[in-house]
């Protein structure tokens, strides 16, 4: 009776025990199965916003699809910045939104694009894209006028000194406000900053970069003698009129601002090498600019090899105010090609080392200048034939100036 | 007899009549004193974050502009020659930024200026109420009712208000006026807080700019000290400061948390209270007489008819 009866309470306690793990692996199935289809879900859920679905979402009933998520991010919601590329980025922005006291900043997005990728990419100044979204246009969260918008947020000054000077302040030390912006003076604006290029950013905005002499390059590389070039850096400034961006204007930020080897920009190819000079020196031969290692460089280009040795004015002048074509070509060698603009009273006969008379000053420069050649002198017999009286060069017309040729 | 009976009647009624006048102003006063403690969280303030501040100096130009004052052109304000020595708000200038440099570590620049107290000290110690703690949160100034005591000056643990000696006729007490004036007038935030490039002042509801920079410290324990001076020194202020650095080493005083004003007030309120003073004075004065009553001023008996001096008596006789 004894062994009976515990017999059944254990049989009993051995018939319970399914009958109790049944709900339990149920009830746990159950918990399992909604974590298993809510869990990646719930990685997502949105961050609880006191029910205000509008701070974040732009339709009335959003869905993992189509979320219209706001550009604008809530406090307590970051959205997941998408990964931007900067394949379409623009290389110029101009931020004019708040250009009263001082001139648009013209901002160099692609060279900024550029040290951006050593850090954290795009999304170190796009900070706030939600998922799926184009990159919002900074104002489109962040308040134009002070004291209007969320004080949790900065405003669209705010915003934009922030990006601008948390970097510059630690680059430079530098705050002042022409750093970047020209003062807006008298109402006029600038014609260079109102159409900004790259070599405005280049000119205005970067600090002066040292300009070397020369430069020489050690050429050695496969199938090619090994040779040098010597590059008169400051010359090519100095006498042509270039800009940094003339040559330059390919190069990024990263180029001087690599922090460290792997960063370093990778080796040109041979073209790019190439590019600048042949933009001028296309027709010229490989040993214009090549020589042997033990052989002295070649001389600096004479004009005078052109039979047209250049004198005076001309010496001074910058290629391009000749030569306004690139590759250069001969331009016509009459004077009023370039000189278009002289006419009697505006030419100072004087620099010729002939000054002209009264009776002289006025007269056409055709009249005397035949067949307009002003490079040579004029025969006086044109005009003044032995009837006239008149001797050549007994009398000419008006003073000579010793001193010039 | 009758004489010193209406001479008393007179003591009596001028002090019932008197205790009025002085007890209701100092109890006016004490309300005044809770209201504006009590109201302060929805006072306006402005946050000021350290941490962006990069010392440009536009809110000196700014402030210089709204004030009134002849500033100089805003390209001279680039110098920074200035921060080679601490400066203070004086006369001509209502705030100053001054700049703090440690060793290694980036600099920092502190905007100082009237930190517009909760409970101010300067206004406790005015004795004509020409400073007042407006609804606002502004602590502003009336030259009207100014009578130059300079109290103010020592009262203010953080010695703001300035005065304008080189003014013979007509000197006034000078101190940020939070741009009352300005705000009054239709302006969104104070001139300082308009120019800031940086938006390292922002100007809002006090509680709500103690909510974002408690909230700033949590999201950035690593940014930030645990402290936002203006939260409880000198029993709170309207200009508030965050800051990555011990605020010691900004330049700011150890102030304690309760109101300098406090102590005096609490002296002077419980002095005055329940008519305390008149009832003392008139009590001591009424147990002077007392103590001093001559005996045979004593009446024996009450006459009915009024009895005539020796002197007439004498005359008449």
């Amino acid at each position: 009776m004894n062994a009976a009866s515990t017999k059944p309470g254990r049989r009993s306690t051995g018939a319970t025990k399914p009958n109790a793990h049944g709900p339990v692996c149920f009830v746990a199935g159950i918990l399992f199965a909604t974590w298993a289809v809510y869990a990646p879900a719930a990685q997502d859920r949105p961050p609880n916003v006191g029910g205000d679905c509008a701070a974040c979402h732009s339709c009335d009933d959003p869905s993992p699809q189509a979320r219209c998520l706001r550009a604008c991010a809530r406090p307590a919601h970051e959205p997941k910045p998408t990964s931007l590329t900067n394949e379409f980025a623009p290389h110029i922005v101009i931020l004019g939104e708040l250009a009263d006291r001082y001139l648009p900043v013209p901002f160099d997005h692609a060279g900024h694009a550029a040290m951006a990728n050593m850090t954290r990419g795009c999304v170190v100044c796009h900070h706030h894209t939600p998922q799926g979204q184009e990159h919002p246009s900074c104002k489109s969260c962040h308040a134009l006028e002070p004291g209007t918008g969320d004080i949790h947020m900065p405003g669209l000054k705010g915003a934009y000194h922030r990006q601008c000077m948390n970097c510059h302040v630690e680059w430079s030390g530098d705050t002042h406000c022409s750093v970047c912006h020209q003062p807006r003076t008298g109402g006029t604006t600038s014609l260079k900053l109102s159409t900004p290029s790259k070599d405005d950013i280049i000119g205005q905005m970067h600090p002066p970069i040292p300009e070397p002499e020369v430069r020489q390059y050690e050429i050695a590389r496969d199938g090619i003698e090994p040779s040098r070039v010597l590059f008169r850096h400051k010359r090519h400034i100095d006498a042509y009129g270039l800009r940094c961006a003339d040559c330059h204007h390919e190069n990024s930020c990263v180029r001087c601002h690599a922090r460290s080897n792997s960063d370093a920009p990778p080796v040109k190819p041979l073209n790019e090498h190439h590019q600048p000079c042949f933009a001028c020196h296309e027709n010229d031969a490989c040993e214009s600019c090549h020589y042997e290692t033990e052989q002295p460089p070649p001389a600096m280009f004479d004009h005078a090899g052109t039979r047209w040795p250049l004198t005076r004015y001309h010496r001074e002048a910058g290629c391009r105010d000749c030569h306004t074509v690139v590759p250069y070509q001969s331009p016509k060698t009459e004077c009023n090609e370039c000189h278009n603009d002289w006419a009697p009273g505006t030419f100072d006969h004087a620099v010729t080392g002939q000054t002209l008379d009264a009776l002289h000053v006025s007269i056409d420069c055709a009249e005397c200048h035949t067949n307009r050649q002003f490079d040579r002198p004029p025969t006086c017999g044109a005009c003044h034939d032995a009837d006239s009286g008149i001797s050549f060069p007994d009398r000419r017309p008006g003073p000579v100036n010793s001193n010039n040729p | 007899m009758k004489s010193s009976a209406n001479r008393r009647w007179f003591l009596k009624s001028l002090a019932l009549a008197g205790a009025p006048v002085v007890c209701p102003t100092v109890e006016a006063d004490e309300t005044d004193g809770h209201e504006s403690g009590a109201t302060s969280s929805g006072t306006m303030g402005v946050l000021m974050d350290i941490t962006q501040c990069v010392g440009c100096r536009k809110c000196e130009y700014a402030c210089g502009q709204a004030a009134g004052f002849n500033v100089p052109p805003i390209e001279t304000f680039d110098d920074r020659a200035v921060f080679e020595n601490d400066r203070r708000p004086g006369p001509a200038s209502y705030t100053v930024v001054n700049r703090y440099a440690a060793g290694e570590s980036p600099e920092r620049f502190v905007k100082v200026n009237c930190l517009h107290c909760n409970e101010p000290a300067c206004a406790s110690a005015c004795l004509v109420g020409a400073l007042q703690k407006t609804a606002t949160g502004a602590v502003v100034y009336d030259p009207w009712k100014c009578m130059g005591c300079r109290y103010c000056m020592v009262a203010c643990p953080f010695q703001i208000p300035a005065y304008e000696y080189d003014n013979a006729f007509t000197p006034q007490v000078r101190k940020c006026t939070m741009c009352a004036d300005r705000i009054a007038n239709g302006a969104r935030v104070p001139a300082c807080v308009e120019i800031c490039p940086k938006e390292c002042l922002i100007y809002g509801r006090r509680d709500e700019l103690l909510a974002l920079a408690h909230d700033r410290i949590r999201q950035h324990p690593d940014r930030y000290v645990e402290h936002i001076y203006g939260e409880h020194e000198a029993g709170g202020a309207s200009w508030l400061y965050l800051s990555d650095r011990r605020f010691a080493d900004l330049g700011f005083v150890a102030v304690p948390a309760a109101a300098p004003s406090h102590l005096t007030e609490t002296l002077q309120h419980a002095v005055f209270k329940h008519w305390a003073p008149p009832a003392c004075l008139y009590g001591l004065l009424g147990a002077i007489m007392w103590l001093s009553r001559r005996p045979d001023d004593e009446p024996k008996t009450s006459p009915a008819v009024p009895t005539m001096p020796p002197r007439l008596k004498g005359a008449v006789s």
